[in-house]
């Protein structure tokens, strides 16, 4: 579904991402590991159209949408949700839900009358992310965990093939990342297709079918996530050197 | 002797969980010992609970058999604790003896202030040359140099280094591990927490493993890594895996 390759970036005279060459296959999860600074986010940013790649193509079930603008990439089916959370506080639930409606967004804001269409759509996703009861409630009264859900009601009101998620366990509770992981599996089984950056080694080699490991910019390997967890160079990759 | 204890301390930012869930660990006078971990291990958070930076909500935490815990870092720091933060916390507009001097004021007695800075300045000869221009200027190595030699100012018994490696090329990498090890031969005690296990443990006596807030192993810096819970550790517990992934 997604394939990246060659990819490369560079920030004033640090390459953050050199030769970046991986896939991720349609209906699957794929982890994207590594340690601090190996290049994850970037690679988000550069598929998700916020950062332009210096070169190289990325390509969405064989169209290229390299350097495409985000709007673009969102209408062409990728969804994606940021390692801290971007809520709007003072809107409720529903209302953060509605404003990322590809046909209603803010227009369905504006005088506070939520298309109806908008709002059962947006109501079923609360439902299925367990805070439906929460609807009319402002969004900064909710817990870390909770608006992580809120995020992903959020990204899944545009019906994206592939979701992107920025450490979904990261600072959640068990309890809540259990759930989390569920409404994974579910959307999965359901046919969309994961690329997951996650720092939760059991919870990303659990749920993952492939791993892509990255360090210093670079793509390490991509693998099944037993052959990652055996794998000596990627060890040495988070231990780092001397 | 232990000059740094750490008893069941539980410790969280905010209204937020706690990150530390019950850590307990000594640091002995005049060694070095490295914290390492996975991300979110709660290393950084240990240092911050011992220097009064963030919530500690239970346990413990005292030097030299002073009881540190719920104080402030003026005071903790008053106990003969520094710590340099990750993001080293310079003065970007002042130069580096401005710098130096700021770390000086809290030595009080001005004299005494000025003779440490020009002991920091022959100590760090890279600073010295660079002693007019201003923090922001400097490359990150001589930033890190720079917030380390304020360390060296004030003489802690205990230092305290959050990720000294952090965003640094391994060539200038080495040279802030070598000041590292100065510090530990002038008999001064130190805990350091290092994303480079390898690095950091190099330069350490004792390495102190944690993972999800809590203390998981502890030894010898050279037994450390080839422990058998190290790679499940960093890479998660190995299962048997059925199917494609999808819902059960």
């Amino acid at each position: 579904m997604l394939e990246l390759r060659q990819l490369r970036r560079e920030f004033g005279g640090v390459q953050a991402l050199r030769d970046c060459t991986f896939r991720v296959d349609t209906g699957t999860i794929t982890g994207l590991i590594g340690p601090n600074g190996a290049g994850k986010t970037t690679v988000f940013n550069l598929i998700t159209g916020l950062v332009k790649p210096s070169a190289g193509t990325i390509e969405l079930g064989g169209t290229a949408i390299t350097g495409w603008s985000p709007h673009r990439v969102t209408r062409a089916g990728i969804g994606r949700t940021f390692q801290i959370t971007r809520e709007l506080g003072e809107l409720t639930l529903l209302e953060n839900v509605v404003i990322q409606s590809p046909a209603g967004g803010l227009r369905g804001l504006i005088g506070r009358s939520i298309l109806g269409e908008e709002r059962s759509r947006a109501l079923e996703l609360l439902d299925f992310v367990g805070l439906a009861r929460f609807a009319e409630e402002k969004a900064r009264t909710l817990s870390y965990g909770q608006k992580k859900l809120l995020e992903l009601a959020g990204v899944l009101m545009a019906r994206p093939r592939l979701i992107m998620l920025d450490e979904p366990a990261g600072g959640v509770n068990p309890r809540l990342l259990e759930d989390i992981v569920d409404r994974i599996r579910e959307l999965n089984s359901d046919g969309v297709t994961f690329l997951i950056v996650e720092h939760n080694m059991d919870v990303i080699m659990e749920l993952s079918d492939s791993v892509v490991v990255m360090a210093h910019g670079e793509v390490l390997l991509q693998d099944s996530p037993h052959a990652v967890q055996v794998d000596d160079a990627v060890l040495d990759a988070y231990l780092g050197r001397v | 002797m232990a000059l740094l204890e750490l008893d069941d301390v539980r410790a969280g930012y905010g209204s937020g969980p706690d990150i530390l869930n019950g850590v307990s660990l000594q640091v002995q006078e005049s060694s070095t010992s490295c914290v390492i971990g996975p991300n979110g291990a709660g290393k950084s958070t240990v240092l911050k609970a011992i220097m009064g930076l963030v919530d500690v909500r239970g346990g413990e935490v005292s030097v030299g058999g002073e009881r540190l815990t719920g104080q402030r870092p003026d005071q903790v720091l008053a106990h003969g604790v520094c710590f340099v933060p990750q993001d080293r916390s310079l003065f970007p507009e002042m130069t580096v003896r401005e710098n130096l001097s700021m770390a000086g004021y809290s030595l009080g007695r001005r004299r005494k202030a000025e003779a440490r800075i020009d002991e920091a300045l022959d100590a760090f000869p890279v600073l010295a040359e660079r002693r007019s221009q201003r923090a922001r200027t400097l490359s990150g190595g001589q930033q890190q140099m720079l917030a380390l030699a304020r360390a060296w100012i004030l003489k802690p018994r205990l230092l305290l280094v959050d990720e000294p490696s952090m965003g640094l090329a391994p060539q200038v990498t080495k040279q802030v591990f070598d000041v590292i090890r100065r510090f530990r031969a002038l008999g001064m005690t130190v805990l350091l927490v290092e994303q480079n296990a390898r690095q950091g443990l190099e330069c350490s006596d004792r390495g102190i493993v944690l993972d999800l807030g809590r203390k998981r192993f502890e030894g010898a810096a050279d037994s450390i890594l080839t422990h058998p819970e190290v790679r499940e550790l960093y890479l998660g517990k190995q299962r048997e895996r059925h199917g494609n992934g999808a819902a059960p």
